[in-house]
């Protein structure tokens, strides 16, 4: 089976790499310095993950799992969680949904809605410290299912904000290989 | 002379006639002359009165549109400083208000310093958690300010949680009420020992060393000391809720607000002393006891 010619490649590649970091970054500074002020039943959305999600449709499981682990390393150094958690769930994520999107309609946004919603269940059960803490169901109840609708509200609005900046080639070019 | 008179003989003769007419006003007496004059400016008046007033209408109109031409150039410059000035004290207003809420803040956590009879230090909140699981806070004070690992973080009401990592120039502080975090606890009325634990929320949790049944809403807790990190008899919060087993009374689960919210805390103390049991402060009187 013959797939279309990923959008991301030569001569786009590198634009769209830098692009990817400065968007990262952008985010990654949004995530830690104005999204926490944004707190709505005590929680709030995961900026960066729906970012590497976005990311992986885009250019397929293996470049998202590099973003992903990139990306949670960041967010590992940020929170205080053990190195490698949020880089292994990131990585995971965004080969997942890599390898999803790879078959199903990669720039749908409900595509990626759905993507953003399993990822962030994926994160919250993963983060869960088992042993301690206010027991599973109500860490699922309490933090993660809000967390969940905040990143699938978030998602939709942030994956416009991208692909206003990846356009010129993304898009178009997709919709030409496609 | 002749032709003079034939040539300019229209002029002579309104001459003359106006020469008549001036020697009969002349004839006639001064009052009466004076009556003459008024009747005619009366009649004059009665045709000239509507032509003036429309005029004299017309040339106000004109006046006040020139007026109002100019006043609106003016009026827009007015307008605009006005704007600015009202935005420059709205700003100062805000500001002002700004100023008041910091100095109500540094007041309670200059009271709480002196309550509390050991060394600490201030410091500001410069950062909050970026993730949902994760419950921190970062301050701009650092290793470089003699901040190390472990020290306790106090609010403007009582304990905060503890410093877990630190750079040089800030610190990350593991709030009470993350999930991972644990203090050992005193209920105060009851004397009741007991762990606090984070919910991940803006509560902890009571675990009760023993089921307790004497234990009811609104009790203050209070660290214990025990485990070494945190000073005794610091204030923690009150019990907010309590699950209760229906036969036994028992409290199965025990819900604590901490006194500190800890998202919108934005200066804190940090206990710099080395905690040797001497310094450690005196337990505060029960609130319900001292009222009774």
């Amino acid at each position: 089976m013959n797939f279309p010619r990923h959008p991301f490649q030569w001569p786009f590649q590198r634009t769209g790499y830098l692009r990817v970091f400065l968007i990262l970054t952008a985010i990654l500074i949004l995530q830690v310095e104005v999204v926490p002020v944004y707190r709505i039943f005590n929680v709030i959305p995961n900026l960066v993950l729906i970012a590497v999600i976005i990311f992986a449709a885009n250019y397929g499981g293996t470049r998202g799992a590099v973003i992903g682990f990139l990306s949670g390393l960041v967010m590992d150094v940020m929170t205080y969680s053990v190195i490698g958690l949020m880089a292994g769930i990131f990585s995971f994520s965004g080969l997942i949904v890599g390898l999803i999107t790879k078959k199903f309609y990669r720039h749908h946004a409900l595509t990626l809605i759905l993507c953003v919603l399993g990822c962030s269940l994926l994160e919250g059960i993963f983060v869960y410290p088992w042993g301690i803490g206010i027991g599973f169901f109500k860490h699922i109840w309490f933090l993660v299912l809000p967390t969940v609708l905040y990143n699938g509200i978030v998602a939709w609005p942030l994956r416009e904000i991208v692909y206003k900046i990846f356009k010129p080639e993304t898009l178009q070019f997709a919709v030409k290989n496609n | 002379m002749y032709a003079f008179f034939r040539r300019y003989w229209g002029r002579l003769l309104t001459l003359v006639v106006m020469a008549v007419l001036l020697f009969i006003l002349w004839l006639v007496p001064h009052t009466q002359r004076q009556i003459l004059a008024d009747m005619t400016f009366k009649k004059v008046q009665v045709i000239y009165r509507p032509v003036g007033t429309f005029i004299s209408k017309a040339q106000s109109w004109l006046l006040y549109q020139g007026e109002y031409i100019l006043r609106q150039y003016t009026l827009n410059d007015q307008v605009v400083d006005l704007q600015k000035e009202n935005a420059i004290l709205r700003r100062q207003k805000i500001e002002s208000k700004d100023r008041d809420h910091e100095l109500d803040r540094l007041r309670k956590l200059l009271e709480m310093k002196q309550r509390v009879p050991i060394k600490t230090e201030a410091s500001e909140v410069i950062g909050l958690s970026p993730s949902s699981y994760y419950l921190t806070l970062i301050i701009d004070k650092g290793s470089e300010d003699g901040m190390r690992k472990g020290m306790v973080v106090l609010g403007q009401d009582g304990i905060l949680g503890r410093i877990i990592s630190v750079s040089p120039r800030t610190s990350k502080i593991l709030l009470i009420t993350d999930q991972r975090s644990a203090v050992s606890v005193t209920v105060q009325r009851t004397g009741a020992r007991s762990i606090l634990e984070g919910m991940g929320t803006t509560r902890c949790k009571l675990t009760m060393e023993t089921p307790d049944a004497q234990i009811k809403t609104g009790d203050r807790i209070y660290t214990n000391g025990m485990g070494g990190v945190f000073p005794p008899n610091l204030y923690v919060g009150h019990v907010s809720y309590i699950k209760r087993d229906k036969r036994s009374g028992w409290a199965l689960s025990v819900q604590v607000k901490p006194a500190v919210d800890c998202h919108l805390v934005r200066e804190v103390l940090i206990v710099t002393q080395p905690q040797n049991r001497e310094s450690w402060p005196d337990p505060e009187p029960d609130v319900e006891e001292a009222t009774e």
